[in-house]
């Protein structure tokens, strides 16, 4: 791979690497030295890359799996974070606005409650939009795992949100 | 026949839908034309779809991506700046070298008559030797003046 390529993949890869980070590391300078220590780790791999099947995918396995370093040499920051995000909406109505996220942030915190496992499967599926495939590759979890802990973490959401069944 | 949104929200909760159903469900929940039987559900929709469109104004520092360049390839420029101004250096040289040979040709030149020879010495002797009065005589007035000082005269005490 050269430097062009690799820039075309950094400019693809950016935002959603820095998703998966921050919502590992919950934290917006962490997510960016994630962000960057994974660009690296990938630009020494580079030559492996052309054998890999789904290079996405194994982008987004390495940067949880720095992720997931990083909050294990620190201790976890337990802030909230449903102020750091500047949600999209659109709402015109300031009203409406804030009905919304008020909405959204009872879904984020439903989700932060969730097991870790769980967690992780429903947003690499539901926000994400991995398949099953790549979100086991990137987990290490087996694809009967996967569907497990996402029907389950679907499930927990459902009730949670006192959705009734259709 | 193509499912409707309800088979496809109890596809989604048996974890049976496809990706592309679950995008189809999230544009619907995102499009404001929403069933009122449905609204329950429009806010985990609505965080999905929200949350996969966060971005950040992080630039990374892809330096890294010049090191690994190979190093002679960064030296060639170099060495060839070097080359250019040797060869120039030698160039230089040999056409100083060269023209002091010339040059030295053409201003002397080995006279055949003697008479000619004397008469050229002569007169090259006579211009010497104007120029040898012109540098003797203030040397022989300064000598004679500094003779009337007594810090000379040693022998005088």
């Amino acid at each position: 791979m050269q430097v062009k390529e690799f820039n075309i993949l950094v400019g693809r890869l950016k935002d959603k690497m820095y998703r998966i980070a921050y919502r590992v590391v919950k934290n917006e300078e962490e997510a960016q030295d994630v962000v960057q220590d994974t660009l690296v780790k990938v630009w020494k791999i580079r030559e492996k890359l052309a054998d890999i099947e789904n290079v996405d995918a194994y982008c987004m396995m390495i940067t949880r799996n720095i992720g997931i370093d990083k909050i294990r040499s620190r201790k976890m920051d337990t802030t909230d974070i449903s102020e750091q995000y500047d949600l999209k909406s659109s709402a015109p109505d300031p009203e409406r606005l804030s009905i919304v996220r008020d909405e959204l942030r009872i879904v984020r915190a439903i989700i932060q409650e969730l097991p870790e496992n769980h967690r992780t499967v429903l947003e690499l599926r539901d926000i994400e939009g991995h398949s099953y495939k790549e979100i086991a590759e990137m987990t290490g979890y087996n694809l009967d795992k996967v569907k497990v802990y996402l029907h389950r973490a679907r499930l927990k959401l459902r009730e949670q949100l006192n959705i009734q069944v259709i | 026949m193509r499912p409707t949104i309800d088979q496809l929200i109890q596809k989604y909760w048996d974890g049976e839908s496809t990706l592309a159903e679950e995008k189809q469900l999230k544009d619907y929940f995102n499009s404001g034309a929403v069933d009122d039987a449905h609204m329950s559900l429009a806010p985990m929709f609505r965080y999905y779809r929200s949350e996969s469109e966060i971005t950040t104004d992080f630039v990374p520092d892809l330096s890294f991506t010049q090191e690994s360049k190979p190093k002679v390839r960064y030296l060639i420029p170099k060495i060839m700046g070097i080359a250019a101004s040797l060869l120039l250096l030698l160039t230089v040289t040999y056409q100083q070298l060269d023209m002091d040979d010339t040059s030295y040709n053409n201003k002397y030149t080995e006279v055949e008559n003697p008479d000619e020879a004397l008469a050229i010495a002569i007169e090259a002797l006579g211009f010497l030797g104007t120029k040898y009065k012109k540098g003797t005589t203030p040397m022989s007035k300064g000598l004679k003046n500094l003779e009337k000082t007594d810090v000379f005269n040693f022998t005088k005490n």
